[in-house]
């Protein structure tokens, strides 16, 4: 309406202490003021604020509330940025909110407009959609709106009283926005107009009798509509403030899930409203293990239903300890943080440790298998894969039924034949499945070994306590060594343990010297299901030593050499390898320095040996 | 002053007189046959001014709110409401040199509002005049009557009380002595806007201009062209109101995209010679701005003057196609702000 705007916009309208500017507080106490958008015309922007003529300079309505509000400058008090315009429609104001509620975060809208809109040709329903829109406008950046009904036109103005029913109307449509939304309403319809009559001193008294003064002069300009005066400012205030201050703010809502340890990033929180207040809007904060994850407000018409609440923020967590927490608020204030929920959002389980079985099992009967590994944290079932010896078993168990303690036990297994298996086990829960375990080997046993084959000695020899060389089969445990005379009847007797073997090649001396003569031998390998047969018998001559006969000088080896007892071997260069110690006496090596090869060596094919003269 | 750059803006205050502003309640000019005249509620009470000359006192209710000014060829006749209580009564008046003729108000009232009354106004004489009658702002009827000289005929029933709100009725005759006759009329979504043509054959039945939509069209306001007419509104897009232009050729109407800057608002249709100008106010930029067409209605160019000032102004031609903008004080003054050409907004 008529006159410029009061030169107090955009500024906190605060009187006394409440200069809540940017830059006089710290940041993080200034966050928690309370700011306050008095949006509308030229009712909002303060015109014709004066008594008898003079100004008030107290800045309209929006002026007079901070000190009803409380807004005493503390952190947590509030602000008021008065950004009414004259002559404003709800129109034009669709084109100036946005700018508005850029400025700073605000945390209420009062809304008031439409007087000039009636003044413009503009029904109440377009009115209505206006405010609508300037509404959620206002939500989409999480800020409350308290609609305000206007005041009614001057009924000795130039519209006299034939726009009542229309700003009745618009009473009514507010009213009901109000009831849909924050169901904040300052209700200014009746306010200078009680009863059916109005207060003619509470509005600008300068009103469509131009040229007839006093009240109106050549200095005053004509208000076409009724604007307030000074008193009927004072009440305009105090009717925001009684619908701002009736309730307290809200309590304290109380969280409800997430909690706990949650399988995967939770898509709804939810919490209770704390009971007998109505809050508007909630503030969900998700703090993680590296500060805040999620912090907005949501409005509590959208989001609440009877006494609980839920959202989704449409945030995705890792796995990780989480906490949220909600405050409510209405256009009074906000209230306290509730305690945080805690929740964990779990990541698939670490894959379990296998623990049995592993190794090597006997039996002439298939065997029935239990499988045993560690328990993973937070998983929720296991899958085991074992394979092998034309078997595949697959089962998925519970955890609940198959661990206890540190450890897990799958049901006996089906009977496994003699063969070579492996088996893993992986873990699974909300949040995934884990990954493999190792692969762990196992074998089953079901006969005694085969018959190992001997190698030397197998000709004539001077060591008269030769090692023994033969190759055994598999899954023998042990070997029996005998030792016969040529002529008949038995020698020696030994047992080996098959442990001490390389592989399958075994080398073992009795400790007893042979008498010079012929012999034979022979080797039988067992295990817990019985001995092999015994081997071919090997013949061997045990002949005197005589070291001198046996020298052998720069010779070049392209295969392997066997170096018996009594033969000296010296000063070599040995050039590449590898060598591998081989069956024969002791035997001591110059190469390049000195190497000692107890019980002989050999030369694997394609390395060059040279023997020289022992120095 | 003047300047040839697109963009830049010179304001030009010439004359500040006198304390105080003018509302739209205190203000209309003529639209089609001098620009230079106004009516307006000065200190003294109703005089009507001339931009370039001196002003004479009229004699119109101090509590009129004018709605029309039309240009007569004796004078001009002014149209507007004035609120006794909870009704709101037609005011008719031939106003200029002579002393000023209050016409009888339309026969047969039955509504406690009668509003936005319409001159319709052919080859400088009155032909008629339409209006908007109800109980309730929301239950109205558009109404219009022929002037027979010195009575007015029967009222004529344009368009029936609807399901909502009837407002803002604007009308041309047009150049074959058709009346057209355009508001924005609620259809139970939002408002649209509606027209009706009187031939001699009576009203067409009211049809939305521009088909349905579920955003508000407002304000409409129409000027005869040579060959039909063309109405301008402000539609709503999602964002901000914009300009809305529409050309009635014949029987049909042709639609203009949306343009305009944000907050396209309450534009006004006015004549200077064989130009038509849509003056509208902006809110982003902040100002007034004027589509200037040809006679059939085809964009010429477009003006911006800027001024925060939210009171609709007066257009004046001032020399060639230089204008300007106005906004007269109560004393007499007037202030006046050059308008400039500047580029046809992209997308808005």
């Amino acid at each position: 309406m008529p006159g410029a705007p009061i030169g107090r916009r955009a500024t906190p309208v605060l009187a006394g202490a409440c200069l809540v500017l940017s830059g006089l507080v710290p940041s993080a106490a200034r966050a928690q003021v309370f700011n306050y958008l008095a949006m509308g015309d030229s009712i909002t922007a303060g015109s014709f604020d004066e008594e008898n003529g003079v100004p008030t300079n107290q800045g309209g309505y929006p002026g007079r509330l901070d000190a009803h509000l409380g807004c005493d400058g503390s952190p947590s008090s509030c602000a008021i940025y008065n950004e009414g315009v004259g002559g404003n429609t709800t129109s034009q104001m669709l084109s100036r909110i946005n700018g508005v509620l850029n400025q700073r975060p605000y945390d209420a809208m009062l809304l008031m407009g439409g007087t000039n809109d009636i003044f413009k040709n503009t029904s109440n329903e377009t009115i209505e959609f206006n405010l609508t829109e300037l509404s959620n406008r206002a939500s989409a950046r999480g800020v409350d709106t308290v609609f305000a009904s206007i005041i009614r036109f001057h009924p000795s103005g130039i519209h006299g009283t034939s726009k009542d029913p229309q700003v009745a109307d618009l009473r009514a449509r507010v009213t009901g926005l109000a009831g849909q939304r924050s169901g904040y309403l300052a209700d200014n319809w009746p306010l200078l107009c009680p009863n059916g009559s109005c207060f003619a001193n509470h509005y600008y008294d300068c009103v469509g009798n131009p040229g007839q003064p006093p009240p109106c002069g050549a200095n005053r300009t004509v208000d076409p509509v009724g604007h307030p005066d000074g008193s009927g400012y004072d009440i305009m205030a105090i009717t925001f403030a009684a619908g701002l201050t009736f309730e307290d703010p809200p309590g304290v809502p109380e969280p409800t899930s997430p909690s706990g340890t949650v399988p995967a990033s939770p898509t709804t929180y939810t919490w209770k409203r704390d009971p007998g207040t109505r809050a508007t809007w909630h503030q969900l904060e998700i703090d993680g293990p590296g500060g805040t994850v999620h912090s907005r407000w949501y409005e509590a018409r959208f989001h609440c239903g009877g006494s609980s609440c839920s959202v989704n923020p449409g945030v995705s967590l890792a796995p990780g300890s989480y906490s949220f927490r909600v405050r409510g608020r209405t256009p009074r204030g906000r209230g306290d943080w509730s305690e945080p929920g805690l929740f964990t959002v779990l990541a698939p389980p670490e894959p379990p440790n296998p623990l049995a079985p592993k190794g090597t099992f006997y039996s002439a009967a298939p065997l029935a298998f239990v499988f045993e590994w560690s328990t993973s944290a937070n998983a929720t079932e296991y899958d085991l894969e074992v394979t092998g010896s034309g078997t595949q078993i697959a089962e998925t168990y519970a955890a609940a039924s198959i661990c206890g303690g540190s450890s897990c036990a799958s049901p006996p297994s089906p009977p496994l034949s003699g063969g070579a298996y492996s088996w893993r086990v992986r873990a699974r829960n909300g949040a995934g499945t884990g990954p493999w375990s190792k692969r762990t080997s196992f074998t089953v046993v079901d006969s005694p070994p085969a018959p190992p084959v001997p190698g030397y000695p197998d000709r004539s020899i001077f060591n008269p306590d030769p090692s023994y060389m033969w190759t055994g089969a598999k899954h023998t445990n042990y070997y029996r060594l005998e030792v016969f005379f040529a002529a008949g009847g038995k020698r020696l007797e030994r047992t080996f343990s098959a442990a001490k073997c390389l592989g399958t090649v075994c080398s073992r001396s009795t400790g007893e010297a042979l008498a010079p003569g012929n012999y034979t031998w022979r080797v039988i390998g067992g295990n817990p299901l019985g001995e092999s047969p015994p081997s071919v018998s090997q013949a061997f001559t045990v002949r005197p030593c005589s070291p001198q006969s046996r020298q052998v000088q720069n010779q070049v080896v392209t295969s392997t050499v066997l170096v018996e007892a009594c033969q000296t071997v010296i000063a070599g260069d040995l050039g590449a390898g590898p060598y591998v110690v081989g069956a024969g006496g002791d035997v001591t090596l110059y190469a390049g320095g000195s190497v000692e090869i107890q019980d002989g060596f050999s030369v694997s094919p394609g390395g060059m040996l040279t023997l020289g003269v022992d120095p | 002053v003047r300047t040839t750059s697109l963009t830049l803006l010179a304001l030009t205050a010439c004359v500040v007189a006198g304390a105080g502003a003018l509302s739209g309640a205190d203000l209309v000019q003529a639209t089609d046959r001098d620009l230079g005249v106004f009516l307006v509620r000065g200190t003294g009470g109703w005089e009507l001014r001339r931009s370039d000359s001196g002003a004479s006192k009229v004699a119109l209710p101090s509590r009129l709110v004018p709605y029309r000014l039309e240009g007569l060829s004796d004078g001009w006749v002014v149209t507007g409401t004035v609120a006794q209580g909870a009704r709101s009564n037609l005011v008719v008046a031939r106003i200029g040199d002579r002393p000023t003729e209050r016409l009888p108000p339309p026969p047969d009232r039955f509504g406690l509002l009668r509003t936005n009354p319409v001159p319709l106004v052919a080859n400088g004489m009155l032909r008629g005049l339409a209006w908007i009658e109800g109980d309730r702002h929301d239950a109205t009827s558009v109404l219009a009557a022929e002037w027979l000289g010195d009575r007015w005929g029967p009222v004529e029933t344009v368009s029936p009380r609807g399901p909502g709100t009837q407002i803002a009725l604007a009308c041309a005759v047009l150049a074959g002595g058709d009346w057209l006759a355009l508001w924005s009329g609620f259809d139970g979504g939002d408002d649209e806007i509606v027209w009706s043509r009187r031939s001699e054959a009576g009203w067409t039945a009211p049809e939305r201009l521009g088909g349905d939509n579920a955003v508000p069209d407002i304000t409409p306001a129409v000027i005869a062209t040579r060959s039909g007419a063309l109405a301008a509104w402000s539609v709503y897009d999602g964002e901000d109101y914009r300009l809305r232009l529409a050309r009635l050729a014949g029987d049909a109407w042709s639609l203009e995209a949306v343009s305009g800057a944000r907050g396209s608002l309450y534009p006004q249709a006015l004549r200077a010679g064989d130009r038509i100008l849509v003056v509208h106010g902006t809110v982003v930029p902040a100002g007034w701005s004027i589509v200037e067409l040809d006679e059939e209605g085809g964009r010429l160019r477009l003006l911006r003057a800027g001024s925060a000032s939210p009171e609709r102004p007066i257009l004046l031609v001032r020399w060639g196609d230089a204008l300007e903008l106005a906004w007269p004080s109560p004393a007499g003054g007037l202030r006046r702000v050059s308008a400039l050409a500047v580029p046809e907004p992209r997308e808005p």
